[in-house]
């Protein structure tokens, strides 16, 4: 629903900027990443990392249509960076449109929750992993491997 | 037990409807409860029920989901049920998906994570749905050292209990499973089950144990609604606290019939009108209740044959008021209609209903098509479903006034194959009988606890305003055939001071001689009681005499009509 998109939008944005510590350019591109990670972390908390990936993987499908930036973006399948490539992607690109087309996957992954289980669901996501709480990231099972 | 150790056990109200009630009051703070089940039986609806109705932000729920259901799906789909607040979600409701550490096969893992987010979020309420989903992963079995599902379910009861924590573990379980370990472990075990009777579902729920309760028994049944699951327990709490009966009467509201029942119907009774298709049943229940709303009492009226708009458009013909009193919730229609209600739930509209507006008298309309709306399951046993529909009702102190159909013999009341009669304090039949040419409906009280009643049959007539009880047909006999003949003429009161009937006693009289009481009630079909009554009054005014032989009394005629 048209009405949906600029709350998404907006939360992405919102998402974004929480991660920057910076004007640059360079660090809106890791603004971005650590948005996207923290993301991540919090939907691997609630509905498991494979039900978070599949997530990532619809919503980075949507964006590459509009966001050619993209195509070099790949998912990351073993560790909490879920989004890999971005400097490759910034090289061809450029840092602006780059970061637009990850923006552009974490409006389109709120959509898709939103659309799942309810906008206020997806916003309540959303807000969590804005707190950085100490969620439980795969720690156990890598500790428990190294032994 | 000392009353300080009961206080030790708080109670949670689970906010479930019926739940409560089959735990025996609440939820034991601190159990360790199993709820299991097959596939689609409700235990995760159940669950997030309980959850979201006990959890805030001072009591706060862990909710683990593991491998069955993904959480996504789950949220979509619960969401959907009234008791799901979004808002609680994050806040009191804490998501937690296992899916990672349950793949990993080793249960210890399983449980270090369940531990480290206890610890974390210091919850009070605890759900791992569903754990058996562990046990799936095991195909090879545990290396040496490894938890096995029973000894992982042992420590976490162990640890949930030391964190203070009430706490669900969810699992599909067959019926030959119940001697798994984890029953014995568990506090408490809720057993949900769906039994399918051809084109009918209906769940059932058992409390299989509960510490520290007193559960009700047996199968209570359960519905799943937009609302969430409601559960209708099997003994309502009215029926452990029946009401006195009073010995007062109700008037029927038709005139005549109070007669025939000894002054009425009494109050806490269970009425039952039998009769054929036509013969006027439902117009006997409507003036029931009409006469109860005019007498300030409130009334239920449960259709299960017509729309209640119908039946009320019916009703109002006649008693016009009733469309006020329907809008002004004196009286209240409720429509029972699907093919696959348990009598539990029945119980449950009809009692709320009570409630509702406070009602004294409540028409069931009629039990055929109660038994056809009940799901086939419950059919089979309707003797012993309405036998707790009935005593459920009247034990609030409701007169229930129910009316059935029935096409085989007058004398013997069926109208399902089942016979129902002992359930029922009175039984008013009507018939159709053929006199003279014509087609009259007649009507008797057959039976009324504890009360003395008339055993006439009487004509009762259909008017525009209502059913009207007509004359007696002493004068007749063979009306239980159907097509009754008359025995002499009438005759009329021609002895001073004596009624049609003494007259008609004396008459007889005179026409054999002298005769027994006995030999008087065979010959003009009536009961002894009732003829020695009516010699009684015509010995003491002066027209028959007695004379004593042995344990005999012989009676003799002294006047003859005209002198």
């Amino acid at each position: 629903m048209p009405h949906k998109i600029p709350t998404a939008a907006a939360l992405a944005r919102r998402l974004i900027e929480h991660g920057a510590s910076g004007p640059d350019a360079d660090d809106a591109i890791g603004a971005a990443q650590r948005a996207s990670e923290r993301l991540f972390r919090e939907l691997r908390y609630w509905v498991g990392a494979e039900g978070a990936r599949v997530l990532f993987r619809r919503a980075l499908a949507q964006a590459r249509h509009e966001h050619p930036a993209l195509e070099s973006i790949r998912l990351q399948m073993t560790s909490e960076a879920i989004l890999s490539g971005l400097p490759e992607a910034a090289a061809a690109h450029g840092a602006t449109k780059t970061v637009a087309g990850i923006e552009a996957v974490l409006v389109a992954l709120l959509q898709l929750l939103g659309r799942l289980i309810g906008d206020d669901m997806a916003l309540k996501f959303a807000e969590e992993s804005l707190l950085d709480r100490a969620r439980t990231d795969g720690s156990l099972l890598e500790k428990r491997g190294a032994r | 037990m000392t009353t300080s150790a009961r206080e030790l056990i708080r109670g949670l109200k689970t906010g479930v409807p019926g739940l409560d009630a089959v735990l025996g009051g609440d939820l034991p703070e601190y159990s360790f409860n199993l709820i299991a089940g097959g596939p689609g039986a409700g235990k995760t609806t159940l669950a997030q029920q309980i959850v979201f109705g006990l959890a805030s932000v001072e009591r706060p729920a862990l909710y683990f989901t593991v491998l069955g259901e993904p959480t996504l799906k789950m949220l979509r789909y619960q969401r959907q049920f009234g008791f799901f607040k979004p808002e609680l979600v994050g806040t009191a409701v804490q998501l937690v998906n296992l899916t990672e550490e349950a793949m990993s096969k080793d249960l210890s893992l399983v449980l270090e994570r369940v531990t480290m987010e206890v610890e974390r979020e210091h919850p009070a309420l605890v759900v791992v749905d569903s754990f058996r989903t562990f046990s799936g992963r095991g195909a090879e079995p545990p290396g040496a050292g490894a938890l096995t599902l029973d000894h992982f379910v042992q420590r976490l009861a162990m640890q949930l209990t030391s964190w203070e924590v009430t706490s669900f573990l969810l699992g599909e379980y067959r019926d030959s499973e119940q001697a798994s370990p984890v029953f014995t472990v568990a506090d408490g075990v809720l057993w949900l089950s769906q039994a399918i009777d051809r084109n009918s579902v209906v769940r059932k729920l058992q409390v299989l144990k509960t510490r520290g309760r007193a559960p009700m028994p047996g199968l209570h049944t359960f519905r799943i609604t937009d609302a969430g699951v409601q559960i209708f327990p099997r003994i309502p709490e009215q029926q452990r606290a029946r009401q006195p009966q009073e010995s007062r009467r109700l008037s029927t509201g038709v005139p005549g019939l109070d007669d025939l029942m000894g002054g009425g119907i009494l109050a806490g009774d269970a009425v039952m009108v039998t009769g054929p298709a036509g013969s006027g049943k439902s117009t006997f229940a409507t003036q029931f209740i009409a006469e109860g709303l005019r007498e300030g009492e409130n009334a239920v009226i449960a259709v299960f044959e017509e729309y209640p708009e119908e039946f009320l458009a019916r009703a109002i013909g006649r008693h016009p008021e009733m469309e006020e009193l329907e809008r002004t919730g004196r009286l209240k229609i409720i429509y029972l209609r699907p093919l696959d209600l348990s009598v539990d739930e029945v119980l449950a509209e009809i009692s709320d209903a009570v409630r509702q507006v406070n009602a004294a008298r409540v028409v069931i309309d009629s039990l055929s098509g109660f038994q056809i709306a009940l799901a086939p399951t419950f059919r089979e046993d309707f003797q012993e479903s309405l036998y707790r529909l009935v005593g459920a009702l009247t034990a609030t102190g409701v007169t229930v006034f129910m009316t059935a159909e029935v096409s085989e013999g007058f004398t013997e009341v069926k109208f399902t194959g089942e016979k129902v009669s002992f359930i029922t304090d009175d039984i008013i039949i009507q018939r159709f009988v053929e006199m003279e040419g014509e087609l009259r409906r007649v009507i008797a009280v057959i039976k009324m606890r504890g009360s003395e009643h008339s055993n006439e049959i009487r004509t009762y007539e259909i008017t525009k305003k209502g059913v009207v009880i007509g004359e007696s047909l002493r004068d007749y006999h063979g009306i239980l055939t159907g097509v009754p003949t008359l025995r002499s003429r009438a005759v009329p009161a021609e002895y001073d001071g004596l009624t049609d009937r003494e007259g008609t006693l004396l008459e007889a009289l005179n026409s054999i001689g002298g005769a027994s009481s006995a030999e008087l009630a065979e010959r003009g079909g009536t009961s002894r009681a009732d003829v020695e009554r009516q010699l009684d009054r015509l010995v003491d005014l002066g027209y028959a005499t007695v004379e004593e032989r042995g344990d005999m009394k012989q009676y003799g005629a002294v006047a003859r009509r005209g002198e």
